[in-house]
This record gives C-alpha cells, structure tokens and sequence, in this order.
C-alpha cells in the first residue's frame, strides 16, 4: 500500500490543489498588562505559504505552541488571518460569504480532532450521526438508499457488521472505532479536504496504525485531500508525502517527506528529529548542541530568524533578518541563514 | 545482578458496583540493583495499578488481593505504617504524567524541598536545606537562582524536572515513573530521560519505567515486559523485544509502530479490542485476537515460563527466532490475512 502511495506517477497526473496558503499570518492579541497600556499581540503564525493535492496528505510538525492547529483554524474559517490568504480551489475563502457558499465550503472542508468522544454526541447513536448529513447534504430520504449508503460508508472505514453498529451510541465503541465513525462522518457530509489535528493521539499503538491505515486508504482510494497534525514525527513519515516542520509560527524546513525525516538540515529540524525516540538509538545517543531556552514568544516587531537565540550556528545575519526561502534539493525547501 | 525488588504472583482487584474485577493477575517480576524495567501494553492493561501497589500507594477501590512484593527480601505487604512510611520516600519514589501539578502552586521551590527534608528528618536548619535543595536542581539542570521560584515561573518541562529532583532527594533505591514524559515535547523528553540515566549511572538506583511509547522504552530500558489484559505475557531484554519478539501481541505491537528512520513498510496492527476485564474468557486472554489462535489457547491458560537463552512468555506456541520463520513477511502475511477476516467488529 504504502509503495503505492510513494508511486509518483499514481498520483501527480490528477494532484489538483485544494487548499493554498499564501503569506498567511496570524497575530493574537495579548491580555494588557494595565488598561491604558498600549495592546501587544503575539505573532502566533508568521508568513506561511503551503499547498494541499488531492490524493495526497500534508503533515504538519513541531513542537507544543508553534502554531499547528492555529493553521487548521484559518482554513475552516474559526480564525481570520490578520494578512495572507488561504485560497481554496483558487477562491480566496475570505470572499466566501453567502450562505449557500459557506454551506458548501464546510462541507467540503471537515476538520477531525483528537478527542473521538467529544466530538460525537453521546446522546445520539452511531445512525444519526450518519444519517443526518445524508439527509442534508445529498437529500436521501429513500429507507433503502440510506441504508445503502450507511452500509457502504461503514464499511469503507472498517466497520462491520454495519447493522450492529448503527444502532450504538458512542460509549459503547473503542477510541479506534469512534475515530471510524468520525472518518465516516466526513464521508457522509462528503468532504474533500480532512484537516486531522493530532486524530490517533489518544488512540493506543494496536488500534492508532488502523486508523492511519484508513486514512491512508481515503487518500489513495477515494481522492481525498489530508493536512496531519502531529507531534509523532514517525507516523507522519508514514502517511503524508509532504511535511512542514514549523518553528514558533514559522515554516523552517518543508518539502517531501522522505528528504525531511531522513536528510535535515535546518539546525531545528536536526535538533527535533534526532530528539525522536527510536529503537535503532540508544538514551545515550547526544542531542545536536543547541541552547536550552524556551521558545521565544514571536511578536509583529520580532525581527530575525526565530531560532537564533537557541542555535549554536547562529550568525549576526539571524537576529537581524528573517532567513529567505531556499531549494536546497528538489522539493526540498528551508528557511535559514546557512543556506544562501 | 542480585534484586532489589521480587514481586511474586501479584493480584490486585477494584471493587465496582458489578463485583470483583481483577486488573492485576498473578504477576511476576524482579528489578536488580541499578537495572531499567519497562512496562509496556494497551491502556487498562494494568500498568498503573502495579505502579501504586508496588509502594501500597493504591487507594480503595483498589485491594491487593494476593501475592508478595518483596524488597530486599522484606514483604511490603508486612510493613506497619512507621516502616511503610519511611520505605516510601527514603527506598522508593514516584514520578506520574502530571507530577508537575502536584506542586504547590502557592509555596516556592524551595519550601517544598523544605517540607521534604523536615518530614523526614534529614537537616537541622532551613540553610542546610537550601544548601542541598540547591545541589538537587544542579543535578536536573536548573539554575541554583530559580530555587525561591513559585512554580508557574516555569515551563513544563522545568517543572517535570523539579519533580524528579524532589523525587531524588531522598536518594531512593526505586524510583517509579509513571508516563513521566508524556506531556513534553520530545526534545525536553530525552534531555530529562538523558538526565535521569545519567543519575542513574551514579547513584545506582533501579528504574520502573511506564510509557505507551514502546520505541521510547527500548531506547531506555534494560528489560522489558508486555502486558496484555493483566498479565504479564513476555519479559525480554529490550533490544530483543522488536527484533525477535516472543509472544504474538509483542510481534503483533511491533507492527504497529512506524519508525522515523528504516525501511517504510506496511503495518498492521492488531485486529480486535482489548478484553473486558469483567468478562474474561477461560483460556489464554490474547486468543481472540491472536494469529496463530488453536484449540489448545482457548481453553488452556498458558504460564509465563523462560525460553532457553532468551526472555519468557506466556503462550503455547511462542514465535521462533527470525531467522527460523523462514520469511518473517509470511508471518505478516499471515497476520494481514487475519485482519481482513476480523476487521474491527462492532
Ligand atoms: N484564540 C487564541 N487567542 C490567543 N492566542 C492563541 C489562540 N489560539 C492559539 N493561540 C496561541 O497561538 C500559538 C499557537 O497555538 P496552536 O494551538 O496553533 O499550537 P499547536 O502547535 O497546535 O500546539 P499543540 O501541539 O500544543 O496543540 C500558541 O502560542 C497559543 O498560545
Ligand atoms: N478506580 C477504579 N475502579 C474500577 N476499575 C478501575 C479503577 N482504576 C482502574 N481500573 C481498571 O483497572 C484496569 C487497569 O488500569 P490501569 O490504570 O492500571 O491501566 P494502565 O495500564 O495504567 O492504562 P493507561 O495506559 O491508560 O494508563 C483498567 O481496566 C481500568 O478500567
Ligand atoms: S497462547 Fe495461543 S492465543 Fe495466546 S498468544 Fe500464544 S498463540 Fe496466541
Ligand atoms: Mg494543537
Ligand atoms: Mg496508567
């Protein structure tokens, strides 16, 4: 399966973009500090520019705080971008406005958290869940097509017998099934785009790969268009083509995700990775060097590259100017001062 | 490598409105001076249970229900509360994944090393504790002029870090570490687990490590043993564990864990739920979701029992060396047959 995926030529043909962001940034403001003092705000995403394919799944990595999700947020319009765009299939979604057209956008575009359990509601069982977006989105009123329908989408996620599970609620189905049925979920509403936020992180070992698995499979099979949102850097090597490793709001390094995971070279990147646990290392294995600070707090005024005041490589360019874009290999991108 | 800790045929029941249900069944398992033991398994395995019972931290519903838990060669089970006290925090201590709200957030650093000594008798004035609550923070990294700190001052990882100094301030033959590191990102994860081998080296103390993350646990661990459903079913060395798996759920978890470097392969997990505890079946408890299943496994409870020149496990047809399953893909093969047949059930 995976051989697959990693096929070019299976895919680029038909890689048609979904969602686009360009220069996206995002500032937060601040709690004051006195009622007359002047606002701050905090700059929690710093130009990003990034494309998903259909058929394909972008993993978005780095550690707590750097903004991962915030980018998930923008895209199903939660948060506006203060400047930068996310564009979906070449419409800029500030412009979706008219209800018809955001009815449409969030269908297309479904976001799956972490949490299973808080995002299907224990009252209702496994068949409402389903049968209402059928109903809304694609007007099935016909008993036999629903259950049709029904049966098909549960299958497609791994879940059967489809009649047994209908008919439960929530608490009665694993983690691992409960994030099934959110997939199928999506499938139902008939969405494009998955923007998946940390969706195995509370699912154990045996059951997470399944759900991966299915993920997988809703790429490959069906078109679908994937962002992954983790903090486990080895099973994002594992389904996304593309990572983009992102440091205090800012993307450092991205590109395909083979050349990321097996070939760093931005210092964070090589401090992040080489911090993976893995059974071919030992506990003993050292860290690259890098000064133990604490991820600075990025605001509009911050000037330089975000990294500097923790790299060992640091230059006087790094605390002045933020790094330009380089290809550094095909499809191998980075954002720093070593590499100009 | 003699023991410090031999814990022999371990039960521990909870109490529920349905009756009995035992979390912790017959468990066996030594710790030697100065070694790393993991546990590893499916959440509600039992990990946690066997953590608290081991320093009788347990709490009602939870009841030791059978078993011994020696510590050099004295029953724990057997202390009266002066003894149990003392074996608490001089012998043992214990680090959980949300050890750093345990801190006081309205008390300085430094009074809580203060309370910590004072309790157990170890200074005769507050500069002595200063003194010694200052080389305990050197010892995890932090600098010396944090001490009079409050702990929202901190990062999480800072604070993760002054709980395992004030874990080692009674300079513990056992230290217990629950998922310390669950909540960190990786890279104030291996600079803590970096820093606790270290002290490890020097002081020699004995390690029980608990972590879902199994390739985090080979990394760290000396031995390793995998529980399924309350029970122990393999103990290898650690670096056996992945590469030449004993019992079908180890190999069955092995598949289950992409890797950030090596060969990209297909996984496929295990197929099936874990047990429900009230409801157990006769047999061996990993039957219904186990590849190479016969008759003899869903009626005969397999014993953990030592396999010449590599680890134990319980069950009856124990996974030969690779290099003897002619190809180990057949295996997986065989494994990803099973799956389809037995996808998820409702
Ligand atoms: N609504 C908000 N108001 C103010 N600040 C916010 C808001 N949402 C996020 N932030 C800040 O923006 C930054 C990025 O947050 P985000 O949730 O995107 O991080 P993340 O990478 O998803 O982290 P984690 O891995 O912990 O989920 C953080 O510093 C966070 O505190
Ligand atoms: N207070 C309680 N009352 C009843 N049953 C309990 C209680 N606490 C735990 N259990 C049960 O005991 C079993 C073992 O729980 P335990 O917390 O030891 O698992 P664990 O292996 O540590 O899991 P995790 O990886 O999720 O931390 C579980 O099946 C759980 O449902
Ligand atoms: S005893 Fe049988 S069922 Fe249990 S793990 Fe071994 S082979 Fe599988
Ligand atoms: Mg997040
Ligand atoms: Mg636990």
């Amino acid at each position: 399966m995976l051989a697959e995926v990693r096929n070019e030529s299976q895919w680029v043909p038909d890689r048609q973009v979904t969602l686009e962001a360009k220069d996206l940034t995002i500032d937060f403001a601040k709690a004051k500090s006195s009622i007359f003092g002047p606002r701050s705000y905090l700059r929690a995403l710093n130009s990003l520019n990034f494309k998903m394919y259909g058929h394909h799944c972008l993993a978005v990595v780095g550690e707590s705080g750097c903004g991962k999700s915030t980018s998930a947020r923008i895209a199903t319009k939660i948060h506006k971008a203060t400047s930068g765009s996310i564009s979906y299939k070449g419409r800029n979604i500030d412009d979706i406005v008219s209800s018809q057209e955001l009815r449409d956008y969030r269908r297309d575009v479904q976001m799956v958290f972490q949490d299973p359990f808080g995002s299907l509601n224990p009252l209702h069982t496994i068949r409402y869940h389903l049968e209402r977006p059928l109903k809304i989105y694609f007007n099935i009123t016909n008993r036999s097509e629903m259950e049709d329908r029904l049966e098909a989408i549960l299958t497609q996620v791994g879940l059967t017998p489809a009649k047994d599970v209908l008919e439960k609620f929530p608490h009665q189905l694993s983690g691992g099934q409960r994030q099934r049925v959110f997939l199928g979920k999506t499938l139902a509403i008939g969405a494009h785009v998955i923007l998946a936020d940390e969706p195995t992180s509370m699912l154990d070992v045996s059951i997470r790969i399944g759900v991966l698995n299915l993920m997988n499979q809703m790429k490959q099979d069906m078109g679908k268009s994937f962002m992954y949102i983790t903090h486990d850097i080895a099973t994002a090597r594992y389904i996304a083509e593309d990572t983009m490793v992102l440091y205090c709001g800012h993307m450092v390094e991205w590109g395909n995700t083979e050349e990321i995971t097996q070939n760093p070279q931005h210092p964070y990147t090589q401090l992040l990775l080489a911090a993976v646990p893995d059974p071919s290392r030992s506990i003993h294995d050292k860290l690259p060097t890098h000064r133990s600070l604490e991820t600075p707090m990025w605001s509009p005024e911050s000037k330089g590259c975000p990294y500097a005041a923790r790299c060992p490589q640091a230059q006087a360019a790094c605390t002045e100017f933020l790094p330009e874009t380089k290809e550094i290999a095909p499809e191998h991108f980075i954002r720093c001062h070593l590499f100009v | 490598m003699s023991a410090l800790i031999e814990v022999k045929d371990l039960c521990v029941d909870y109490i529920t409105l349905n009756g009995r249900v035992r979390a912790v069944n017959n468990v066996s398992f030594t710790i030697g001076e100065g070694e790393i033991l993991g546990l590893a398994g499916e959440s509600g395995c039992g990990k946690s249970t066997i953590a608290y019972a081991l320093m009788r931290l347990h709490r009602p519903p939870a009841l030791i229900s059978g078993g011994q838990i020696l510590f050099e060669g004295k029953n724990v089970l057997d202390f009266d509360d002066e003894t149990l006290r003392q074996f608490r925090w001089k012998d043992t201590s214990m680090v959980f994944q949300s050890a750093m709200s345990c801190l006081n957030p309205v008390k300085t650093i430094e009074y809580q090393f203060y309370d910590i000594f004072k309790a157990h008798n170890m200074i005769t004035n507050r500069q002595e504790s200063i003194e010694r609550a200052k080389e305990l923070l050197r010892i995890v990294d932090i600098p010396e002029g944090r001490l009079f700190d409050y702990p929202h001052q901190f990062s999480g990882g800072m604070r993760q870090r002054v709980v395992i100094a004030m874990a080692l301030a009674l300079k513990p033959k056992l230290l217990i570490m629950d998922e310390p590191t669950t909540a960190l990102d990786v890279v104030i994860q291996r600079e803590i687990l970096q820093k606790v081998y270290e002290l490890k080296q020097q002081f020699n103390f004995s390690v029980l490590f608990i972590t879902h993350d199994l390739s985090l646990m080979v990394e760290f661990c000396d031995r390793i043993g995998i529980m399924y459903s309350g029970q122990l079913v393999e103990v290898s060395d650690s670096k056996a564990i992945l590469q030449q798996p004993l019992h079908p759920y180890t190999f069955g978890l092995g598949n289950a864990f992409p890797t950030l470097t090596g060969e990209l392969k297909v996984m496929v997990g295990i197929p099936g739920t874990p047990l429900d505890l009230s409801n157990v079946p006769s047999g061996c408890r990993f039957a219904g979701r186990c590849f190479k299943a016969s008759d003899q496994c869903h009626r005969v409870e397999p014993a953990l029992i030592p396999q010449a020149e590599r680890g134990q496990v319980a069950c009856h047809q124990p996974l030969p060396l690779p290099a003897l399953f002619a190809e180990s893909d057949t295996l997986l093969n065989d494994c990803n047959d099973r799956l389809q047949e037995s996808r998820d059930v409702g």
